[in-house]
């Protein structure tokens, strides 16, 4: 029973009065003590939800059809060779991307590797244990690299070096911080940005395995690096110049609840137990479908239904891209914008 | 290397007894009972209290007083090498332990028998003093969630390098070889020591030097968390009384709700 | 009026002066806090023994809830065996509780008339929200509580249909949808 503050610290909609009075009821029929709201919540928290959803709002005083405040801040860990935090309402997630050579796969040699790994944290939740990594934190990885590789975000030869000798692996790490609903697509945001913000060195491999930074070593070097420096431009010794990941696609998506013949966009995990299915739609820039999920709860969910969150997720999508490409622009790192070395 | 230049200036530009900025941010993750996000220099750690709550397992309970699980992990990208992750570490055992015995001094754990608190830290990126800065982070949780304590806890490093003692070594600083102590003292009684913690030969007045700089470091990060304590509190009664006056009637329901109490009805 | 605040280990005052409240203890003969919170001296005792002015802590604001002995909580039905009924309280009078709590109500605290002849699972099953009193603190794992007076019992329990009932009477309760009655000890309700 971890207690959830009711997020004093952040912005809420006013509870519109009405809603409040419509939300009001004793813990016993004709029972002269009044509850507080949040006993009220504690003891009846189907009863409570469904006051809310009955005058079209939540109980943290969205429409049914609005997601959380989202915000991406990049560059958040300077170990990182790119990061991003990224919260949906109260749940955070905190992404690194790590690069490392390693020598080219005999099944794919002009091919790297990406690899997803998400970790939930045992401070994100008060039902979280440390120790192995939970089931829910092994599902979100194992989907978020499916979808990956299924949905083509990264076209894995860029990250070839060297074809049949080396190549990148990119190691994206997720640390969700604070669970409270919507967790694959605070993952997936996290996940993207610090993909969309990552910048690769150009580097060489001699013949000794040695690797090299192009501009450290000048026989090394390829003509184009050089081409690459700008003239009177301040470059202090090895500065080696740095190219960003091209992302094929820009996958975004949305988690909707039903619940009483409602769909609740963006549930929360107090909201989360008590809906009857629960829905992620994943879809790119041009609308295409790229991943869906529905799995259990106590209902199935209508062919309309599902169409309904897709289109959710679109305009999802779209909100969300408009945030990614203002984080991406205000970090200096948007596509074609300058590139600073080590920034 | 060179580790303080002729002018006094060591490899970030900090004159030897000066301390890395710090940062704190309080109560920031809503399931936790107190939580809080420290950053010294370029060392960014997470801390999340859970508790005082009653023993989870019987067979661990003590009816005397609270039993302190500790847990530390960090970040896979917190380090210049990514760290693998599965690797059962020495090191992050040695630390945890070390801040647990910290907190167990520190937390008057003799008020609540039969309980159990768990602190997890969290270490998002690491530039030296890691260590240190997890004690602090969990200080500073512990504080949120109103866990009694006798004293601030505030730990702080010190080394000597060039013939020079060093407040607050960062990563480089840390990797040059010479001596390291690590200090976490209770300020208000006379600066005792809770934890001490050195490796490398060293003369013992040598050492005497860098432990008085690392407890002086060790006063001011004091001070510091003091500080973000007591604005953090009047921050919080500020919006509470704001709360209040914008929502009429009724009492206080959940924090920063409009306060209004529910009245009966058929349900 | 300017509150003053103060972080653990803080001296408050001479512990030969003050008695020590909640969230201070004494240490090197001072009072010292343990909390971060106002400082609040509190004048000698009216009408009870206290001597001497008594200096406390009080964390701004939250202001915990412990059940306490005489206490009308509010709890749900976890589970059931023949001996007792295990609770978790969830609420203290109208405020909830920030931690859990649990409680048991034993056979004999049940109700106050025929208490060998209880049953408990006619009286309670998991799931019910009931009314209770703390008798005591009881052992270390739980608080004892009461359900032996009218106004205490069943609050609002689900059918095996899954719709909440309907008082019939003190020992019954009916399904609205299939009429089926139940057995329960239920609380009665002032009008």
């Amino acid at each position: 029973m971890g207690r959830r503050r009711s997020a004093a610290a952040q912005p809420r909609q006013p509870l519109p009065s009405q809603a409040m009075s419509a939300a009001a009821a004793a813990a016993a029929p004709g029972g002269s003590e009044a509850l507080q709201a949040e006993a009220f919540q504690r003891l009846y928290p189907d009863q409570y939800l469904a006051k809310f959803v009955a005058q079209g709002v939540r109980p943290d005083g969205r429409p049914l059809a609005l997601p959380r405040a989202t915000s991406i801040g990049l560059g958040v860990v300077t170990t990182a060779d790119a990061s991003a935090l990224v919260k949906i309402g109260s749940t955070t997630v905190l992404a690194g991307a790590k690069c490392e050579v390693m020598p080219a796969s005999a099944d794919e040699p002009d091919k790297g590797r990406l690899v997803v790994q998400v970790e939930m944290a045992p401070l994100c939740s008060a039902e979280c244990r440390p120790g192995r990594p939970s089931e829910a934190a092994q599902a979100l990885g194992e989907q978020l690299g499916a979808l990956m590789e299924g949905a083509g975000v990264v076209d894995r030869r860029q990250l070839c070096i060297d074809a049949g000798k080396a190549a990148w692996a990119v190691y994206l790490d997720l640390y969700v911080l604070d669970a409270d609903g919507s967790l694959y697509d605070a993952c997936l945001l996290a996940a993207l940005a610090t993909l969309a913000s990552l910048r690769l060195h150009a580097v060489t491999v001699d013949d000794a395995g040695r690797i090299h930074k192009a501009g450290e070593d000048g026989a090394a070097a390829a003509p184009a690096a050089v081409a690459q420096q700008r003239p009177g431009s301040q470059q202090q010794g090895a500065a080696p110049p740095l190219r960003s990941l091209q992302l094929d696609c820009q996958p975004v998506s949305l988690t909707c609840g039903v619940y009483r013949g409602q769909l609740l966009v963006d549930p929360t995990a107090e909201e989360e137990p008590l809906l009857e299915a629960l829905l992620t739609a994943t879809v790119d820039e041009q609308g295409d479908v790229l991943g869906f999920y529905k799995a259990g709860g106590s209902a199935t969910a209508s062919q309309q239904r599902v169409l309904e969150c897709i289109e959710a997720a679109k305009m999802r999508g779209k909100e969300v891209r408009g945030l990614l490409q203002q984080a991406l622009e205000a970090a200096g790192v948007a596509d074609g914008g300058a590139v600073a070395a080590g920034s | 290397m060179e580790y303080v230049s002729p002018e006094g200036l060591r490899l970030d530009g900090r004159r030897p007894k000066e301390l890395r900025q710090l940062k704190a941010q309080l109560d920031v993750l809503s399931t936790a009972d107190g939580s809080a996000l420290f950053e010294m220099g370029n060392t960014k750690v997470l801390a999340a209290v859970f508790g005082p709550k009653p023993t989870e397992l019987r067979s661990q309970e003590d009816e005397k007083r609270a039993i302190i699980r500790c847990e530390y992990a960090m970040a896979a990208f917190s380090t210049g090498e990514r760290r693998r992750r599965g690797k059962s570490d020495r090191r992050a055992t040695e630390i945890t332990k070390a801040i647990r015995n910290t907190l167990e001094q520190t937390i008057m754990t003799e008020l609540l028998p039969r309980s159990q608190i768990d602190i997890y830290v969290q270490v998002l990126q690491a530039d030296g003093g890691t260590r240190c800065a997890c004690i602090n982070a969990a200080f500073l949780a512990l504080a949120v969630a109103a866990v009694p304590m006798r004293d601030v806890v505030a730990a702080c490093a010190a080394g000597y390098l060039d013939s020079t003692a060093l407040l607050d070594l960062n990563y480089m600083e840390d990797a040059g070889g010479g001596p390291d102590v690590v200090v976490a003292v209770h300020p208000n009684h006379s600066n005792r020591v809770v934890l001490l913690q050195q490796d490398n030969r060293v003369a013992v007045e040598t050492f005497e030097e860098v432990m008085e700089l690392a407890v002086a470091g060790c006063r001011a990060v004091a001070d510091f968390m003091r500080g973000r304590l007591l604005e953090h509190t009047r921050a919080l009664a500020a919006a509470r009384a704001a709360g209040e006056d914008g929502g009429g009637g009724g009492g206080a329901a959940m924090e920063g709700d409009s306060g209004e109490e529910l009245e009966d009805d058929e349900y | 009026m300017a509150e003053t605040l103060c972080t653990p280990g803080e001296r408050l005052a001479l512990a030969a002066e003050y008695d020590a409240g909640s969230g201070t203890c004494v240490r090197d003969s001072f009072i010292c806090a343990t909390l971060v919170g106002v400082k609040r001296v509190l004048p000698a005792g009216e009408g009870k023994a206290v001597q001497r002015p008594r200096v406390e802590v009080v964390r701004s604001g939250v202001e915990p809830v412990v059940p306490r002995v005489g206490d009308v909580v509010t709890a749900r039905v976890v589970r059931i065996n023949p001996r007792l009924a295990a609770v978790d309280i969830l609420c203290v009078g109208p405020k909830p509780v920030r931690q859990r709590y649990s409680g048991v109500i034993r056979v004999q605290d049940v109700r106050a008339t025929e208490i060998d002849k209880v049953q408990i699972q006619a009286s309670f099953r998991p799931g019910d929200v009931v009314r209770a009193e703390v008798l005591s603190l009881g052992d270390a794992r739980s608080y004892h509580l009461t359900t032996a007076k009218n106004h205490l019992g069943v609050v609002h329990a689900r059918s095996v249909a899954g719709v909440p009932m309907v008082p019939v009477s003190w020992q019954e309760m009916q399904c609205p949808q299939t009429k089926a009655v139940e057995n329960r000890k239920v609380a009665k309700l002032d009008a």
